[in-house]
């Protein structure tokens, strides 16, 4: 058989921290880098007698997430514990969420821009818990250490169903959910600081099959590319598995980067009887209509209905609305700009082109200008001035420079500095009259047929006029004395 | 209750059990399971799980609380590099 007579068949978890002051069930502050175990109290030590109370806003956060992945929210859910042992969890077990979940049967759907667009994405649930602590492996080969500044962090866990068939697929899946977090403001969905983290299950099956084979869970991915990676290596390696004889053993397998394969970490069978109940310390959280309510209405506008606005109703290519997308000051200025009255064409590439180029130039001299700080009306009334033909683009661009930094109007710039396009063909004549006397030759040229020979000749009229000239104008005028036509 | 599930259920808690252990368990088990059977039989389909346990939200604002000192944090702890718990290397945990 070969490798088409296969399908592979993967579901994804991610687990993303919440940006919150404090842990999930205790006061304790929620910061990265602080020295080992300085960030613990009874609770999230496990100390006898010490009792959890959930953080509010980190189930406001849950909320958010599920309702952003259009899940359907359980009014009434529920903490459960996860029983299992391992030197990282204080308390023998996590508090998790088993049967009620904060949300359920969800969806994201792949952009327009992605090669599997339209494709939705099934949610199967969005739920709560607390993050465990650090085991780290030192040098020392009979013991390791254990950090617990991290236990009891507030993680919120999105798993998909088993939709996913290929590695580039789960690529724009987790790029398109990760543009979708970082809208809500509820993590800073890094990947390298492990604030988001990603684990697919793999498992493969004879094209046309129904029954799923049996899964590999995929840990240690801290990139995207990591995950795309490790997904058609694993993919690969159950059906070499399968078709040489052998079967796939369920369990969990770490992704070495170096040298791109995965290897078996713990075989799952009694780990994974996690005999989950009830946490009888905290009671059910119920969330009402109004709640409810006041989380949707903080959502804002989502990737996917961005990308609409600035793809279909405004028209913008896809360069430039790509850029607004995955950077908020620019959409934000860009937006402000086209409230203004500015064409929204117009106005993508100044803002994706020459202020980008400002601020990175800034940024080289560490200036501390914020260049999208640019008044939205500013750079509208620029864009009006290109468009009525006061300004050239390359005076424009001169201009955008001195309002930038004086803080100044165009009209003030361009009056001060006496800018001003001379678009009267009465006003051009000496100039044009200095550059055909002066370039006897060019003249020549134009009038046995060679076209390219004006540039010469506006370049001059350019000169004289300190490039103030327009110079569809000068062409012209040009044209009109030389040929007489 | 089988023997084999008290072995698991010994085995999934890290305890040793002598085979009479074993057989005593098997035995309690079977008892405690048989009062829940009863509670079982109440019909409960009026109350909600929610309705026995206090009906105020009990949850926090997200505000810092103090944190322990790190000399009480590690008091009790057998072994420890002086910041950090020291635990015996985790054998199973063949990656990484
Ligand atoms: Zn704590």
């Amino acid at each position: 058989m070969s490798a088409s007579d296969w399908e592979a068949v993967v579901g994804v978890e991610v687990h993303l921290q919440l940006a919150t002051e404090s842990k999930m069930f205790c006061g304790c502050p929620v910061r990265f880098g602080a020295p080992p175990n300085t960030l613990v109290c009874p609770v999230c030590l496990a100390l006898p007698g010490a009792l959890p109370v959930p953080n509010a806003l980190a189930i406001r956060h849950a909320i958010r997430v599920a309702l952003a992945l259009g899940c359907s929210i359980h009014r009434e859910s529920r903490f459960d514990r996860k029983n299992y042992f391992y030197p990282d969890l204080p308390k023998g077990y996590q508090i998790s969420q088993f049967d009620r979940p904060f949300g359920y049967d969800g969806a994201l759907e792949l952009p327009s821009t992605s090669a599997f667009a339209g494709h939705r994405i099934r949610i199967r649930r969005v739920h709560l818990e607390e993050d465990t602590g650090k085991l780290i492996h030192d040098a020392d080969p009979r013991q390791s250490v254990v950090d617990l500044n991290r236990a009891g962090t507030p993680l919120v866990e999105i798993v998909t169903e088993p939709d996913l068939r290929d590695a580039d697929e789960v690529y724009d899946y987790l790029r398109e959910l990760h543009l979708t977090l970082s809208y809500l403001g509820v993590s800073d969905c890094d990947l390298e600081k492990g604030s988001m983290r990603c684990e697919p299950n793999v498992s493969v099956r004879r094209r046309g099959a129904t029954e799923l084979g049996t899964k590999t869970e995929v840990k240690n991915l801290n990139s995207f590319r990591h995950v795309r990676d490790a997904m058609r290596y694993e993919v690969t390696r159950q059906i070499e598995l399968i078709e040489s004889g052998g079967s796939v053993v369920q369990e969990t397998r770490s992704w070495n980067p170096e040298t791109g394969r995965t290897a078996a970490m713990r075989a799952k069978e009694e780990a994974h009887d996690y005999r989950y109940f009830p946490e009888p310390d905290i009671a059910p959280i119920t969330t009402s209509e109004a709640e409810l309510d006041a989380i949707r209405s903080e959502l804002g506008e989502s990737p996917a209905a961005r990308r609409a606005r600035y793809l279909e109703t405004l028209g913008l290519p896809s360069e430039h609305a790509d850029v607004f997308l995955h950077d908020p000051a620019m959409a934000a200025l860009f937006d402000a700009t086209v409230a203004e009255g500015a064409d929204a064409k117009a106005v993508a590439p100044w803002i994706v082109g020459d202020l980008q180029r400002e601020r990175n130039e800034r940024a080289e001299r560490n200036a501390s200008t914020d260049v999208l700080a640019i008044a939205p009306a500013s750079l509208a009334r620029l864009l009006a001035l290109v468009a009525d033909g006061t300004l050239s683009t390359a005076l424009a661009r001169e201009v955008l420079t001195a309002v930038l930094d004086s803080g100044e109007s165009p009209d003030r710039i361009v009056e001060e500095r006496d800018l001003a396009q001379i678009s009267s063909a009465d006003a051009l004549t000496p100039a044009i009259e200095a550059a055909i006397e002066a370039n006897p030759r060019a003249v020549e040229d134009i009038r046995a047929g060679n076209d390219k020979a004006i540039g010469a000749l506006v370049g001059h009229v350019m000169r004289t006029t300190k490039g103030k000239a327009n110079p569809a104008l000068v062409n012209q005028s040009l044209r009109e004395r030389i040929l007489g036509a | 209750m089988q023997r084999t599930d008290i072995e698991a259920i010994a085995s999934l808690a890290r305890l040793d059990l002598t085979p009479e252990q074993l057989d005593r368990f098997a035995t309690q088990f079977e008892d405690i399971l048989g009062l829940f059977r009863a509670l079982d039989a109440v019909d409960t389909t009026d109350a909600s799980r929610a309705a026995t346990t206090e009906r105020h939200r009990s949850l926090r604002e997200d505000r810092v609380a103090p944190t322990l000192p790190l000399g009480d944090v590690l008091a009790n702890n057998p072994a420890s590099d002086a910041t950090r718990f020291l635990v015996p290397k985790i054998l199973d945990d063949r990656a990484s």
